[in-house]
């Protein structure tokens, strides 16, 4: 019996776009597959995402590089210099879309001074950027249902003291910095972090209404690890509190 | 009868100028110190003493009191002195990116203030003709006169006491001028689009690989508002950006010209952003 044949995967051919040069000679022939697709995929996002061109008449590379640049992590992910920097609102992608010059642009670096980009980021955009699970916790639930967690998209739950337990139990010291300079160890520690949130939540929970949803985030901004004494420090003096609700 | 003071006339020298208005502090004589673009004075009770920095032939003075007697009698000189004119006379596209261009090209409106004036009926066809034949050099500075700005101090006993700052009557033709050359090129750089790179007073520089049809709407439009264009060799064009600021180096016509100017886009879509987050 034949050996059935699978079946061959074509790449289309692409031209080179009018007037593409590269080291000042003009191009002949095809491009390669690979950087053909991006931008075939480029240049028509707009029609393949209204369907004028319709999505199964792409290869299976286009699809990919659409499916790409069409999810909100691409989207909303911007370069400045050598780094990238996410827009957890997803409000600069509708600001820049409104301005033929800037529609679509992600690398911010010849459109913003690095001063005026830090700031937008910072302050505006993503005021929660250094917060993870190692120094913020971060409540998510329905004011009357049961008080919740946020899991980042690692999964890794925003709960500092659950955090502080494991850290705990793996052995290293735990010191915390009371609001009145005092310093805690050990367990007294997890308990006056602990009582701290509780009080910034229940501050958070008298001001809303039955059925609001709660996204109160409370990042440590001054934490520390002496890997001398194998302690870790947390300074409930410097701490930044997001209501994430009101966040642009 | 006043007394005729005696006049003695230097080339610039800032430390002279210094050693010279310390000497006169000391003393605590009166004097009054006058700074301009062209010269800096110092009268004092028995003479003045002029520093200057280039010398202009006369013609260049004859020039500028044709243009004066011009506006005097233009009927659109009161509407555009109760104007507001801006001075910024340079942009670059947003987002140009740092690069090195073997070739660009270079659109250069020529004659670009004499034409202006005349075309918008600011100076007569004979103060026009009188200023095309003198060299650029000379009409440069003939026609910025019309902007001359100075600063006078006056020393009393040695110290500063008060300070003044004189400016032409017609200051603001010379500023309307920019501004009718800059919109024109901000057009131009409209056009353009993605080729467009940068424009500097009364010239655009523009990417070589610019459709034909973009730079014959380019031009039709220069030559419908009544200006005369030149196209310019420009080689070895090197676009550094520091931050907000682009630093642009490039050979034109066989010499070396270097350009500096402020990314204006920056703050402008920093400016935008944050008015579209507060309005959201």
């Amino acid at each position: 019996m034949a050996k059935k044949k699978t079946q061959q995967y074509q790449d289309r051919k692409y031209n080179y776009p009018k007037g593409f040069t590269k080291y000042g000679k003009s191009k002949t022939g095809f491009m390669p597959a690979a950087q053909g697709a991006k931008v075939f995929v480029t240049n028509n996002f707009d029609q393949i995402k209204k369907g004028t061109i319709p999505f199964d008449s792409l290869t299976q590379r286009e699809k990919r590089v659409y499916r790409g640049k069409n999810n909100p992590t691409f989207e909303n992910l911007y370069r400045y210099g050598d780094k990238s920097y996410y827009d957890p609102t997803r409000s600069l992608r509708k600001i820049l879309d409104n301005d033929p010059n800037l529609k679509g642009k992600r690398d911010l670096t010849n459109f913003l001074k690095p001063e005026d980009f830090k700031n937008l980021f910072d302050q505006k955009l993503n005021p929660t950027k250094y917060a993870d699970g190692t120094n913020s916790t971060l409540f998510d639930f329905k004011k009357g249902d049961k008080k919740g967690f946020y899991r980042d998209e690692s999964g890794t739950l925003l709960d500092i003291v659950t955090k502080l337990n494991k850290i705990k139990r793996s052995g290293r010291n735990i010191r915390v910095i009371d609001t009145k300079g005092v310093t805690h160890k050990g367990v007294k520690a997890i308990d006056v972090m602990r009582k701290f949130e509780s009080d910034k939540l229940m501050e958070a929970m008298n001001a809303a209404k039955e059925g609001d949803r709660i996204q109160l985030q409370i990042v440590y901004l001054s934490t520390d690890y002496n890997p001398f004494t194998n302690t870790v420090t947390y300074n409930l003096n410097n701490v930044q509190v997001n209501d994430l609700n009101n966040t642009p | 009868m006043r007394k005729k003071q005696s006049t003695a006339t230097y080339y610039k020298n800032p430390a002279l100028q210094e050693s010279i208005i310390r000497y006169y502090k000391e003393k605590q004589l009166n004097f009054v110190v006058k700074h301009s673009n062209y010269n800096t004075q110092i009268i004092g009770t028995e003479s003045t003493l002029k520093f200057i920095q280039t010398e202009h032939p006369i013609r260049v003075f004859i020039a500028y009191n044709k243009i004066v007697k011009d506006l005097k009698e233009s009927p659109k000189t009161v509407e555009i002195l109760q104007g507001e004119w801006s001075t910024n006379n340079f942009d670059s596209r947003n987002g140009l990116k740092p690069a090195f261009y073997k070739k660009i090209l270079n659109l250069d409106i020529s004659s670009a203030y004499p034409y202006c004036l005349w075309i918008n009926k600011l100076i007569t066809q004979d103060t026009f003709n009188y200023l095309m034949n003198m060299p650029k050099t000379e009409r440069l500075p003939a026609i910025g006169m019309i902007a001359k700005k100075s600063v006078w101090i006056t020393y009393t006993g040695g110290k500063a006491e008060e300070w003044e700052l004189k400016e032409g009557f017609y200051t603001n033709i010379f500023f309307y001028v920019i501004q009718q050359i800059t919109d024109l090129m901000s057009w131009a750089a409209e056009i353009a689009g993605d080729s467009f790179l940068f424009y500097w007073v009364d010239g655009i520089f523009l990417k070589p690989t610019i459709s034909k049809k973009k730079l014959d709407e380019i031009t039709g439009i220069f030559a419908e508002q009544g200006y005369y264009f030149k196209y310019e060799k420009v080689e070895n064009c090197n676009i550094v950006r520091d931050g907000d600021k682009l630093l642009i180096n490039m050979i034109k016509n066989g010499e070396e010209k270097p350009y500096q100017m402020y990314d204006r886009n920056l703050a402008r879509n920093f400016t935008k952003v944050l008015q579209a987050l507060e309005n959201a």
